[in-house]
């Protein structure tokens, strides 16, 4: 008999158990909120209405309403939360006391009185052969010698949370030779050694809790079948569906930790056949085929013609499991959305934060458990197929349908796009799991898998965040808009850069550089170096001469947005071309390509950050102003893993070629020279449109430029003709009750104050400073026979600072030109400082620009002025809207101040607020 | 208590044998598996309280083999009752029936067989001895000892 190492802990098991149960409960409790009315959904429709606030009003509109829309919603939100929180802890508790109470049942069944008639020779001799068993072992299981009168005629081993096992052995085996209790107990000891009871117990509770659990909290509509099955009815499916997948699941881990236990008897006893003492001969009755399947799905154990004893492969990373850890993490991350959206409301100024926190936190699940599962399977030779269909399956299928319980929006809002979504998404997630694979099969070859496993988790997690998050944002403009190839080449683009999936292509480089170094002795040396040196290089003056040798200066913004486009796209092909050189260069005639992968992929990412290093070197030196790291690494960065999405079916299939053994030997110069030749050719295809389909076109950013300018300048606010003089000169009263409709126009919300004295501040360059001296001065000349100003206040949305709305009339004693001198002053003040002590630095920098409007029955200037400072290191924006108007003696300024943090108000928002200040204008004018 | 029965005037080749479900199967294991008799009265109580087989699979909490670890003992009551309900057909069985499904009656249930059938027995035996698990050699020891047993009880005490 020999020692044996303690098999492997199935912590990843408990990770899965604890996030499934989870999920359902947070279903679970969103199905008990909507279904017993927890949320008063009456009281909060009345306080609605009673707002004028109605379910049908367009998100524009409700944005001034936000306030009174979360005053409305706050009960019923935090309750919804709330509840969903009970069922979470509810179900994790209730899945505990199952096991706790399973345990204890089988201990009581088998309580002392019970086995009293146990000979006490025979119980003996069984209890010392034991204890020479579990020498070693630092938690001694119990033995208990179960009569027949108990009706124990199976070995097994039962566990209770903080109490010694119990190895539970019929008293027949007492009659039986010494070496099958041995090989009995040394099997039950493998299960407790990896502490197996624990594991199997949670998930069999996890399996069998949702749908029972769902039907009680659906239990007020089981007297309406109709509603249920309208309303539940894809959610009932779902629950059914993964409790039978959840309990496939146990038996299927079951039979491999069987196996593990069979080995370990083997190994112990140093006889591999050891476990035949056990297996007995026992024929199965012949059945149907198909019934013999199914069988063998819920099978605990396998047939004993397989227990031969030897150490079974690992069991899990196939379709099922990889179907099942994708169907688990999509799950935790709707469930989790929801009840972030609903607790804290607050945090929506950042709109997607409660979203990118489920996602992360998902994809950081499936991560750590693929990771290390995918890499023990990788350690043998294995076929991918299975696992990669499995995982986009549970993903895709996961994100789709939602946790039971919980109302089915994906499906709903998706209807007639569902294939869509479905493609992309596979897609997308497709190029993660192909990155997941490549990291693991590399991870598989290294003996220092700790480094390495970190990051393969990050950069696994990373890449499905992005990639899913990519995919639903594309598949979301097919419902909400009118899509042509534009929008979705546009669409992809700004994945990496507006909404913040970019800075995970910085944690994909950086997980990917922790495995290059855990797996340094795979690695490609000085040829992987020179080639992103030279691809980057290339890739770099190509972008920057892209710009420098055409015309760049004074631009329409659809055209100079295009070129920056193409710069970016140029350094994300270097990236390709360095990418394939690496992939082709460092495979071996006798090892598959895909341990390449990660290093490929690393070598693409460094070389189009070189490149956008390079370009944004030579586009400074130019005199442009950069966002150095959106221009060199996050831009770039993400274009080249949309690339190598694209690209993905052409690098499998060159990934199937094997190598030829001069094409191995071929000189690092070679391919150095052959990835800027192909970067070279793919900038002048990209120039010359060849690539336009998948990169950017001509005039991808026209219609987005039309839409924007048509926000900028509204139509040209009419006056109605009141049969008043609008020009004629006004008393301070006059000037006065010209404001009066202003208040009407504004948010319910708006608070009006007058506006308090002004002070004065010496702005820089000296320049501003002058002209805005001489124009105060010759506003003074001129005469100012009524002045009256007023500040509306109201909040918009979630944002800190409210919106402010200023409105004054000045009447001049003289007609003049009054905007010709503001428009001049705008333009020496195009670029100024402001010094406010509350900002980092004492300042903020500003830019003022003014327009006169085209085609009005008064003169109307649009002013436009930014002003940006950081408060301790965060950024903060004011955008000042003005509209100027000159009717004869009187001069009509309104302006709206909006401050915000990261993210700018929507387009449609910024819309009705410039709607707004036009419609005051005209307001004003009209009463004068 | 065996008791052989003759019917009036018939021969004793045409006899039955009225036996005692626990004493024959005591007399079986007797013969095969003399060690096992006290284990034997564990399982011969068990058996007529109907105890013989309890899962604990619902519990979600146990792990085992997943191969039932028998003696022959073990599996002597059903085989017994399975051989007799086949060769003596289905009103024996329901007396067995019946004996445990009113599991602590305390009267004794006794059966009759009619001896013309042993050899259909014997191979029966050995049919169902294969099934419940045991190897055809196991099964054969099992049949002849239940046949030897049969057979001495209707040539009566020696």
């Amino acid at each position: 008999m020999t020692t044996a190492p303690r098999p492997a802990g199935l912590w990843w098991v408990y990770a899965l158990v604890a996030a499934s149960l989870a999920a359902t409960g947070a279903g679970v409790g969103e199905a008990l909120f909507a279904a017993n009315d927890l949320g008063n959904v009456e009281a909060t429709a009345r306080c609605m209405a009673s707002e004028g606030i109605s379910p049908n009003d367009s998100p524009a509109s409700l944005y001034f309403a936000k306030n009174l829309f979360d005053a409305c919603m706050e009960t019923s939100s935090r309750l919804s939360a709330l509840t969903s929180l009970a069922g979470v802890f509810g179900l994790v508790i209730s899945a505990w006391l199952l096991m706790v109470t399973g345990g204890l049942a089988i201990r009581w069944r088998l309580r002392s009185a019970r086995l009293a008639d146990v000979p006490e020779e025979a119980k003996a001799a069984l209890e010392k052969r034991f204890a020479a068993l579990c020498e070693g072992d630092k938690r001694r299981p119990r033995l208990v010698v179960a009569p027949p009168l108990t009706g124990v005629r199976e070995a097994f081993t039962t566990a209770v949370p903080g109490r010694p096992a119990w190895v539970v052995v019929p008293l027949a085996l007492a009659y039986k030779p010494p070496a099958t209790f041995d090989a009995v107990a040394v099997h039950e000891l493998g299960h407790v050694r990896a502490r197996d009871v624990m594991w199997a117990s949670a998930v069999w509770w996890s399996g069998w809790l949702a749908v029972p659990a769902l039907v009680i909290a659906l239990f007020p509509l089981l007297s309406s079948p109709g509603a249920l099955w309208t309303l539940h009815g894809l959610s009932l499916v779902a629950a059914v569906v993964s409790a039978i997948a959840t309990i496939i699941l146990r038996a299927s881990l079951l039979r491999h930790r069987e196996s593990v236990a069979d080995a370990h008897v083997a190994q112990v006893l140093a006889d591999p056949a050891a476990p035949a003492a056990y297996l007995g001969t026992k024929t199965p009755a012949a059945t149907h085929r198909l019934t013999s399947i199914v069988r063998g799905w819920f099978a605990t154990h396998p047939r004993a013609a397989d227990r031969d004893g030897s150490v079974p492969n690992p069991g899990h990373g196939g379709f099922f499991f990889s179907a099942a850890v994708g169907m688990v993490a999509m799950r935790l991350y709707h469930s989790l959305d929801e009840v972030l959206s609903n607790l804290v409301p607050t945090v929506q100024d950042f709109v997607r934060l409660p979203e990118s926190i489920a996602l992360i936190v998902a994809s950081l699940l499936w991560a750590a458990v693929m990771v290390p599962a995918w890499t023990r399977r990788a350690a043998a030779p294995t076929r991918w197929a299975g696992p990669w269909a499995g995982a986009v399956l549970g993903l895709v299928a996961g994100y789709c349908v939602k946790p039971p319980g919980t109302a089915q929006v994906v499906v709903a809002a998706y209807r007639h796009h569902i294939p869509l979504l479905v493609g992309v998404l596979a897609v997308g997630i497709l190029a993660a799991v192909v990155l997941a694979a490549g990291v693991v099969a590399r991870l598989a070859r290294s003996e220092r898998r700790r480094l390495g496993g970190l990051g393969a988790v990050v950069a696994t997690a990373a890449a499905l965040t992005a990639m899913v998050g990519a995919a639903t944002s594309l598949a979301g403009i097919f419902v909400y808009r009118q899509v042509d190839s534009a929008l979705i080449r546009g669409n992809l683009m700004a994945g990496g850069t507006v909404s913040g999936w970019g800075v995970l292509v910085v944690l994909i480089l950086g997980g990917l550089v922790l495995v290059a170094l855990g797996t340094r002795r795979q690695g490609i040396g000085r040829l992987g170096v020179v080639v992103v040196a030279v691809a980057g290089i290339v890739g770099g003056v190509g972008a920057s001469l892209s710009w420098l040798l055409r015309p760049h200066r004074d631009l329409p913004r659809e055209v100079s947005a295009v070129m920056v486009y193409e710069r970016w796209w140029i350094c994300a092909l270097a990236g390709l071309a360095a990418a394939f050189a690496v992939a082709l260069a460092a495979r071996r005639r006798d090892q598959a390509a895909l341990p390449t992968l990660p290093v490929a992929v690393l070598s693409g990412l460094s070389a189009a950050a070189l490149a956008g290093a390079v370009q944004c070197l030579v586009i400074a030196i130019d005199g442009g102003r950069l966002n150095v790291f959106e221009q060199s690494l996050w831009t770039p960065g993400w274009l080249l893993v949309l690339a190598l999405t694209y690209t993905m079916p052409l690098a499998l299939l060159v990934s199937r070629v094997p190598a030829r053994r001069d094409q191995v030997r071929r000189p690092v110069a070679r391919w150095a020279i052959g990835a800027g030749g192909v970067t070279i050719a793919l900038t002048v295809s990209l120039l010359t449109g060849t690539l336009s389909w998948g990169t950017v076109a001509d005039h991808d950013y026209d219609r987005a430029i039309a839409e924007l300018a048509a926000n900028e300048i509204p139509s040209p606010p009419a006056v109605p003709d009141s049969g008043r003089d609008h020009s004629r000169l006004l008393d301070s009263p006059g000037a006065t009750d010209a404001l009066s409709p202003v208040l009407s126009l504004l948010p319910r919300t708006a608070v009006g104050s007058d506006r308090g004295p002004s002070s004065d501040v010496t702005v820089s360059p000296d320049s501003c400073e002058q002209a805005l001296d001489r124009s105060a001065a010759r506003e003074d000349s001129e005469g100012k026979v009524a002045v009256v100003g007023r500040d509306y206040a109201f909040p918009v949305m979630e944002k800190v600072f409210p919106a402010q709305v200023t409105v004054s009339v000045t009447s001049f004693r003289t007609s003049w030109d009054y905007l010709s001198d503001l428009e001049e002053v705008a333009r020496t003040c195009s670029n100024y400082r402001l010094p406010d002590e509350v900002y980092d630095g004492g300042f903020m920098d500003c830019t003022w620009h003014v327009e006169r409007l085209a085609d009005t029955p008064y003169s109307v200037s649009r002013g436009h002025i930014t002003r940006v400072g950081t408060i301790s290191g965060n950024r903060v924006e004011d955008v000042i809207t003005t509209y100027t108007a000159l009717v004869g003696h009187n001069v009509v300024e309104v302006a709206l101040v909006e401050s915000h943090g990261k993210t700018p108000p929507s387009d449609a928002v910024a819309e009705r607020l410039d709607q707004l200040l036009a419609d005051t204008l005209r307001a004003v004018v009209a009463s004068i | 208590m065996t008791e052989v029965v003759r019917p009036e005037g018939g021969a004793a080749s045409a006899g039955t044998v009225t036996v005692d479900l626990p004493d024959l199967a005591r007399d079986v294991i007797a013969r095969v598996a003399p060690e096992q008799l006290d284990y034997l009265r564990l399982v011969t109580e068990a058996w007529e309280l109907g105890r013989t087989r309890r899962s604990w699979k619902w519990t979600g909490g146990a792990v085992g083999v997943g191969n039932e670890l028998d003696v022959l003992t073990d599996v002597v009551f059903p085989l017994l009752t399975s051989t007799i309900a086949q060769v003596w057909g289905a009103a024996t069985f329901a007396n067995l029936q019946r004996r445990r499904w009113s599991r602590r009656k305390a009267a004794p249930a006794t059966i009759t067989l009619d001896l013309r059938h042993l050899a259909l027995a014997h191979a029966a035996c050995v049919h169902h001895g294969t099934t419940l698990g045991l190897s055809t050699a196991e099964a054969t020891l099992l049949a002849d000892a239940f046949e030897a047993t049969l057979r001495r009880q209707a040539d009566g005490p020696a």
